[in-house]
């Protein structure tokens, strides 16, 4: 048994793609509507993605393929650890809340103030209970995510990992499920081996 | 698998700025919160005076108080005395500094001074200013995951050094009160106007406190060294800031750390003083059998520490079990959870073993860890 | 008393952030937590809010205002209990 990346999304430039192939995409490339507009396009059926700020939005977009595939329904959710990292934390929803804080303050804007929320709302959506951990980067390290996700693959089944970053005006997601598996599986269903070099791979191209 | 141990600290809080100091404090019952005037308005909270952060840092640092932020200065400080007492070499590849906060220097977003970089909004940048000023050869590491932010960052230290990829790691777990996180609290109708009482009956929520606390993670095995046993973190899986009815995740870390359903000597629990997390952890410790273990929260001295809180509490169970003292539990007075809880009402000499902590916090997610002195 | 009702059904979609639903998809003798709108602890401090910036008024905690935030019926009378 070694360790592989069974499945992988990216949303980037407005533009959602599911290993590899296009699902969706905005005409326009910038903005945060492309986020409810996928959700549409998606046909998701979750009222409380409306509640969500944008980056919880993205990573419940960027989590739903991945984790309502055939491949994935094998995986023991009880133990699947969730891994993510960012730059900006939630400063674009801490922006967001310090405006409403001279006259009404929001307490459900300041709820999405922290970035493991959307580690949160992703394990509550498809049930996932496993060890979480959410690191900041000044860039995506492909390096940080592999080295913990190996040491966590000790005792956890499958990692959900990856990268999930807001801004004002952009959003940029890169999530992937690895898991051990035996090799016969790698060829019959396209894995990818977990390795540095094809966790940037997959998150450059 | 290589063992990993806590060895010294520091914490810098409104009650001291050694461990030594800010433990004998606890031991003489000081309570670290007072009413504090924040834009019009009244916040019982702990705060360290502005004053005497500057001065101290100026005097020991021979720094310019203006380069560096409040939350800066008190990290630099806290790390500054930890590296002082032990015979780490920061420029060795095999030092890490990990960074643990859940909202760095949030208080820029109100005002800005010309002095800071725009960038210093940013948890990495702030990481890195602090590592900076010590010439820390890794680029350091950030954990911001919550309120479960300190003993995570003690958890994946643990876990590091275990596998032989460092001998030595610095913690440190630092966070502000800021206007942002008291206006967000109280719009939360999480904040008690008074001391807060954790695990009473009368229990009205928590104060925010702030503090900056470092605990070096070794694989040295030396005279004193607390051995980090067994770690864990799960998610609830239930409600993104209210915690499990049922303590699922906190359990779940419960039956990991407890090897063997073993019961520990004494726990130092999270006990923010909400109706819902004590609640939580009393359903959590009975689950697991351990409703009767001595037990105390630290929130009744420091108030709520966000991301400090994990490292400065494992700091005093590191010391509790050092120096055979267990702490009162401040604050408590009636058994106010439907579970009732061994709560410790009297700091007292007693001789410990295993100390269990946990941690749990927004977003659902819960951790674990079993202390044991060597 | 139909317009404060047909008001508070908009001002509780926008506030709440409820972007499936239309003011016509609330009853409004139905409950508003537990079944109904299936509204949790941070939507109800979201009505206290929504009290305070549109009517002016203030509910201290929300164990108070179970009673008040049963439905928008009641809802809307106790706003105009407040107003005499």
């Amino acid at each position: 048994m070694s360790n592989y990346i069974l499945a992988y999304t990216k949303i980037k430039n407005n533009c959602l793609w599911h290993n590899g192939k296009l699902i969706t995409e905005s005409i326009d490339k910038t903005g945060l509507n492309f986020l409810d507009e996928a959700y549409k396009t998606l046909n998701l059926s979750y009222p409380k993605f409306f509640k969500m700020d944008a980056l919880s939005k993205l990573g419940i977009l960027c989590a739903e393929q991945i984790l309502v595939s055939e491949t994935i329904s094998k995986v023991p959710k009880e133990k699947t650890a969730i891994v993510l990292s960012n730059k900006s934390s939630s400063l674009q929803t801490d922006k967001a809340y310090s405006k409403t804080m001279s006259n009404f303050p929001s307490p459900s804007v300041f709820v999405y103030t922290l970035p493991n929320i959307v580690i949160g709302e992703i394990s509550i959506k498809h049930k996932i209970t496993g060890e979480n951990a959410f690191f900041i980067e000044p860039v995506f390290n492909a390096q940080l995510l592999h080295n913990y996700t190996e040491l966590l693959l000790q005792e956890s089944e499958s990692v959900l990992c990856g990268w999930l970053n807001t801004s004002d005006t952009t959003c940029e997601g890169f999530l992937y499920l690895v898991a051990k598996q035996t090799t016969s599986d790698e060829k019959k269903f396209n894995f990818i081996k977990h390795n540095p070099d094809s966790i940037t791979q997959l998150y450059i191209n | 698998m290589t063992k990993a141990f806590l060895h010294n600290s520091t914490i810098v809080s409104p009650l001291g700025f050694t461990t030594a100091e800010n433990f004998n404090a606890v031991c003489n019952g000081n309570i670290a919160m007072q009413n504090h005037g924040f834009n019009n308005t009244n916040y019982f909270a702990a705060l360290i005076e502005n004053k005497l952060l500057d001065d101290t840092f100026v005097r020991q640092t021979n720094s310019n108080s203006k380069e560096f932020t409040r939350l800066e200065k008190m990290c630099i400080l806290s790390v500054k005395d930890v590296l002082t007492n032990s015979t780490i070499d920061v420029k060795s590849k095999r030092t890490l500094f990990i960074f643990s906060t859940t909202k760095g220097n949030i208080d820029l977003l109100e005002k800005h001074p010309p002095e800071i970089a725009e960038n210093r909004i940013y948890l990495h940048e702030t990481a890195q200013a602090i590592s900076g000023y010590f010439g820390f050869a890794n680029k350091p590491m950030v954990v911001s995951n919550a309120c479960i932010s300190g003993l995570l960052a003690i958890i994946i230290a643990k876990r590091l050094v275990a596998d032989n990829q460092y001998d030595n790691i610095v913690v440190t777990g630092a966070d502000i009160v800021s206007t942002f996180t008291l206006s967000g609290f109280n719009a939360l109708g999480a904040l008690s106007n008074k001391a807060c009482k954790p695990f009473d009956k009368n229990r009205t929520g928590i104060n925010l406190g702030e503090a900056a606390a470092s605990i070096v993670v070794s694989n040295q095995q030396k005279e004193g060294g607390i051995e980090i046993v067994s770690v864990s973190s799960a998610n609830d899986a239930n409600h993104i800031s209210g915690p499990s009815r049922t303590g699922e995740g906190l359990y779940k870390c419960l039956q990991k750390v407890l090897v063997n359903n073993m019961v520990p000597d004494f726990i130092n629990a999270h006990g923010t003083a909400t109706e819902f997390n004590d609640e939580m952890e009393s359903i959590a410790f009975s689950r697991a059998g351990i409703q009767n273990v001595l037990t105390n929260s630290l929130k009744g001295y420091y108030g709520h520490t966000l991301g400090a809180a994990g490292v400065l509490e494992s700091v005093f169970c590191a010391e509790g079990l050092r120096q055979s003292k267990l702490i009162c539990s401040a604050g408590f007075e009636n058994s106010g959870t439907s579970i009732p809880l061994n709560i410790i009402t009297k700091t007292e000499n007693k001789k410990s073993t295993t100390c269990l902590k946990t941690a749990s916090g927004f977003g659902g997610c819960n951790a674990a860890v079993l202390y044991t002195l060597n | 008393m139909e317009n404060l009702i047909e008001n508070l059904k908009r001002q509780i979609i926008e506030q709440l952030n409820l972007a499936e639903v239309k003011p016509e998809d609330i009853n409004p003798s139905a409950p508003l937590f537990g079944e109904g709108l299936g509204l949790d602890s941070i939507d109800a401090l979201e009505l206290i809010v929504l009290l305070e910036k549109h009517y002016g008024l203030k509910i201290q905690d929300p164990k108070d205002a179970k009673d008040i935030f049963a439905s928008v019926n009641s809802l809307a009378a106790y706003i105009t209990s407040q107003k005499k």
